[in-house]
């Protein structure tokens, strides 16, 4: 069975004694039914770059080596696996590769990759089993100085203004950002903080991951920028399923004060 | 003293006794609403012994002690014993000031000298620490007042500094460039601050250099095992030589 939109999240149906394979990018995922319980293998590798999707259910391939097991008992399991996504559990600090400049007055979209979580449900009603990263993100510090500040992850980004240039990859999820830049002087993008945890997933056609779209506005003589989280997905991306709750809800006013220090230049 | 006197002081005892830890733990469970850990401790601490002094002081009133007879021999005893015990106010005292500067809270990782510990409970005279290895080590207050310590826990990010040696035949700039792709490939190590390579001097055995990076605290452990796995994995692959110091040894001639 397939997952939804062509992507790996989705309902699967198993049977007892069947195992299901999931490849998703660096990820390699199965889930074991047995009669009384699941088996979650997970092996991650260190090329995020990796944009190999494949699912396999029920599949004959045996286990790596070196797989990293949990199992989960239930008195009798049903034959439901469901997968679903979910943004990174802590910011995530996106620099483009290449410094990147708006001039004054312009308004540009851009298009930045963040690391997915992959969650994993079994029965119905869904029962929540684990959840696990694509790969590990490397670390980064953001903060005035070594004392004070937020652990995120950090992840490059080649920033691309045309969604046609995006290399879509499964276990990365696209957000667009809608740059104005309002003051007359260049606006100069080093990195920018992704909310991650305040976003929610949606996953669209073609299996390609979707954020909520974002606005950065920069207006007359700020030095800071001040960023929105859109309603809804943006709609670059067709007809769009909502896969993933942001893991933190963002409250009322809260936005601009919390964005206006995520944000950096 | 008639029977009445002392079921009254029984009593009493009765209420003191069960009053002081009942008070104290409500005390202790308010304070850390709005304090932390040690803090409610020591107020739990506070009311616990007051409603115990007080307590034995309507005990031996309802007796029919004395108090003025009883503070006055408290006053000559409290001279003997100050005379005694200079070592234990030190520490009280000590104790006070560790409570009032908090260089460190009960949870943290405070190495002193050479014991490195956790911190379990920060009282009148000691500080208890539990070991990596599990061994319960009590600190006199004085102690931590006079000398050096360092608290491992008190910043979120910590850097590690690893040194490496490299052959003299190897090209610098190369194998400084080796080292920054090992600390960016490593999930451990935080992009930002970013990682250090610095010249450390021409060695016995090669060229001496210094890696710092920068890790979460919670890692620091993962940072340290898995960038030096990193660093001899990339250098092994790469042909670069990691040199050690070579010993000759010559056999003295036999005598015949």
């Amino acid at each position: 069975m397939l997952g939804m939109d062509d992507g790996w999240w989705g309902n699967y149906e198993l049977d007892i004694g069947e195992r299901a394979r999931w490849r998703i990018g660096p990820l390699q995922l199965y889930v074991e039914r047995r009669r009384a319980e699941w088996i979650v293998h997970s092996l991650s590798s260190d090329d995020s770059r990796d944009a190999l999707c494949e699912i396999e259910v029920p599949t004959r391939s045996p286990l790596p080596d070196c797989v990293e097991s949990h199992r989960f008992v239930q008195r009798a399991t049903g034959g439901r696996v469901t997968l679903s996504g979910r943004l990174a559990d802590r910011p995530v600090v996106i620099k483009p590769a290449i410094p990147l400049s708006v001039p004054g007055g312009e308004e540009v979209t851009l298009y930045v990759g963040s690391p997915v979580w992959v969650q994993v449900a079994v029965g119905d009603p869904p029962v929540h089993l684990l959840e696990i990263p694509s790969h590990r993100a490397s670390d980064t510090w953001v903060g005035p100085n070594t004392r004070e500040g937020e652990a995120c992850y950090g992840s490059r980004t080649l920033a691309q203004v045309d969604f046609a240039d995006c290399t879509i990859r499964p276990h990365r999820a696209i957000t667009e950002v809608e740059v104005r830049n309002k003051a007359a002087d260049t606006l100069v993008i080093e990195q920018i903080q992704l909310p991650a945890p305040l976003l929610a997933l949606y996953g669209g056609n073609g299996g390609v991951l979707w954020t909520q779209s974002m606005t950065l506005t920069r207006d007359h003589r700020e030095h800071a920028a001040r960023l929105t989280i859109g309603p809804a997905a943006p709609t670059t991306g067709g007809a769009l399923h909502r896969i993933g709750e942001p893991r933190k809800a963002v409250e009322g006013n809260m936005i601009a004060q919390v964005f206006n220090r995520l944000w950096n230049f | 003293m008639e029977l009445l006197d002392l079921i009254r002081a029984g009593v009493l005892a009765l209420i003191g006794l069960v009053a002081a830890p009942l008070l104290g733990r409500l005390v202790h469970r308010v304070v850390l609403k709005y304090t932390d850990v040690q803090r409610a401790m020591i107020a739990r601490r506070i009311v616990f012994y007051t409603i115990l002094v007080l307590t034995l002081v309507s005990v031996l009133r309802e007796l029919g002690f004395s108090l003025t007879v009883l503070l006055g021999a408290a006053g000559i005893l409290s001279v003997a014993i100050g005379f005694a015990s200079q070592t234990s106010v030190s520490n009280l005292i000590s104790g006070l000031f560790l409570i009032g500067e908090k260089p460190f809270v009960i949870g943290d990782i405070i190495t002193v000298g050479t014991t490195t510990g956790e911190v379990l409970s920060i009282d009148m005279l000691s500080v208890k620490l539990r070991t990596f290895d599990n061994l319960y080590v009590r600190i006199p207050n004085q102690m931590l007042i006079q000398t050096e310590f360092t608290n491992v826990s008190r910043f979120p990010i910590r850097r590690y500094d690893m040194q490496v040696s490299v052959a003299y035949k190897e090209e610098l700039t190369r194998i400084q460039k080796l080292l920054f792709d090992i600390s960016a490939a490593n999930p451990y190590a935080l992009e930002d601050p970013a990682p250090l390579v610095i010249f450390l001097g021409y060695g016995e055995s090669g060229i001496n250099l210094q890696l710092s990076v920068w890790g979460l605290r919670e890692n620091y452990l993962l940072l340290r095992n898995s960038i030096a796995s990193d660093v001899k994995r990339v250098f092994d692959g790469q042909g670069v030589e990691i040199p050690f110091p070579h010993r000759m040894l010559v056999r003295a001639p036999t005598k015949r």
